[in-house]
């Protein structure tokens, strides 16, 4: 059985040349940045267009890596920038929606609400599209926020350091994503609506 | 009426770097307090729907492998361009190797012999060793000659002495004839001349 080498020294392999290291090093992170993804955008092709994004962000920005922080941590920097930019984008390709009363664009935002879901395999996934309608309540700085602190186990200082806030914000943001995907019965849930 | 510390009680409760005392404080007042008792459900409710999430397998993908080779598999030619540096090298040590083994190559009738350590001779080693025994046989004689030479030396320089001593041994004689001469004339008054 062959020992699996360090993220480091694929990190240092790949800036090597050795396409091996560099395939390693993908094949180790790519189901959890797809699936990240595709929490984030609530669909496959979205989820593949941002893992496409965030390694060709670790390949250009792999010299950079210091190593002060895990590769895992700083992969979860660039995957968190990425899905910011992304969204940036969506936004601006839907200008023409406007603004709805809360700031939020109306249209084009990564939604994260598998309505729009095209991908049938998810369908059968019913424990998946419970927690997309559940992302899909809360805006993407707050998604990213929950998509690291409950997926990926990231602390809440590592957190506000990607997002530029102080860590009682980022625990403020945690708190307010929580409150608004709370399973509400339904005979309240129907209280509260009308 | 709603409890006033739910907010920052739980907000705490879920951050990471709760302390044992604080834990204990909020436990204690959400087993005492029924709003908060009941947000906490819901809450952690909401975080375990999310846990439940089942792993996608990411669709195949190049995964950047034809911009890696590309962009990077440059070090791939450079590490070429190094094994070509070694080829003049070890053309010398295939070379010196072949000598030291005394290898021969022959074509013969379309095919190719090659053997290593040959017991027979080939036509240039036996030339290079009758040479070899001519130059020996040549030394050998050109020492003979030279010996015979100093041979010869050595009897004209006897002879030389010889004819010196008895050359020698006349000019005494004379020079003794002419002394006998003088005191002849002497005597007979030639002093006078
Ligand atoms: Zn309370």
């Amino acid at each position: 059985m062959r020992v699996s080498n360090s993220d480091e020294k694929l990190v240092a392999g790949a800036l090597n040349g050795s396409t091996r290291a560099w395939r390693q090093l993908v094949q180790r992170y790519e189901r959890r940045v797809y699936n990240l993804g595709y929490r984030l955008t609530g669909n496959g092709e979205d989820a593949m267009d941002l893992m496409q994004e965030v390694f060709l962000g670790v390949y250009r920005n792999l010299h950079r890596f210091r190593g002060d922080s895990s590769f895992r941590t700083w992969l979860f920097r660039i995957a968190h920038n990425k899905a910011v930019d992304l969204n940036r984008r969506r936004k601006l390709l839907s200008l023409t929606g406007g603004l709805d009363e809360s700031g939020e664009f109306a249209g084009g935002e990564l939604s994260a609400r598998p309505e729009s879901e095209p991908d049938h395999g998810l369908a059968e996934r019913e424990r998946n599209r419970l927690a997309l309608e559940l992302l899909g309540r809360i805006p993407l700085e707050q998604r990213l926020v929950v998509e690291l602190k409950i997926y990926q186990s990231l602390t809440f200082e590592e957190i506000a350091q990607m997002q530029e806030i102080s860590v009682n914000t980022a625990k403020t943001r945690f708190y307010a994503a929580l409150k608004k995907m709370r399973l509400i019965p339904e005979k309240e849930n129907a209280l509260l609506e009308n | 009426m709603p409890c006033s510390r739910t907010d920052h009680l739980l907000r705490e409760y879920f951050s990471d770097d709760l302390s044992p005392v604080l834990r204990v404080e909020i436990e204690e007042h959400v087993t005492a307090c029924a709003d908060c008792a009941a947000q906490l459900q819901e809450l952690t409710g909401a975080a375990r729907e999310l846990r439940g999430w089942e792993e996608i397998p990411a669709p195949r993908w190049d995964r950047h492998m034809a911009l890696f080779r590309r962009e990077r598999g440059v070090e791939k030619d450079r590490r070429w361009r190094l094994a070509w540096q070694w080829i003049p090298a070890a053309a010398c040590a295939l070379m010196l190797g072949l000598t030291l083994l005394n290898t021969s190559v022959v074509y013969q009738g379309g095919a190719l012999e090659i053997s290593f350590g040959s017991p027979e001779l080939t036509a240039v080693d036996r030339r290079l060793a009758e040479f070899n025994r001519l130059q020996a046989e040549e030394r050998e004689e050109f020492a003979g000659m030279l010996a015979r030479f100093e041979q010869l030396r050595m009897q004209d320089l006897e002879t030389m002495q010889a004819g010196y001593e008895l050359l020698a041994d006349r000019d005494y004689e004379t020079v003794r004839s002419l002394q006998q001469l003088v005191s002849l004339v002497g005597s007979a008054g030639v002093t006078e001349w």
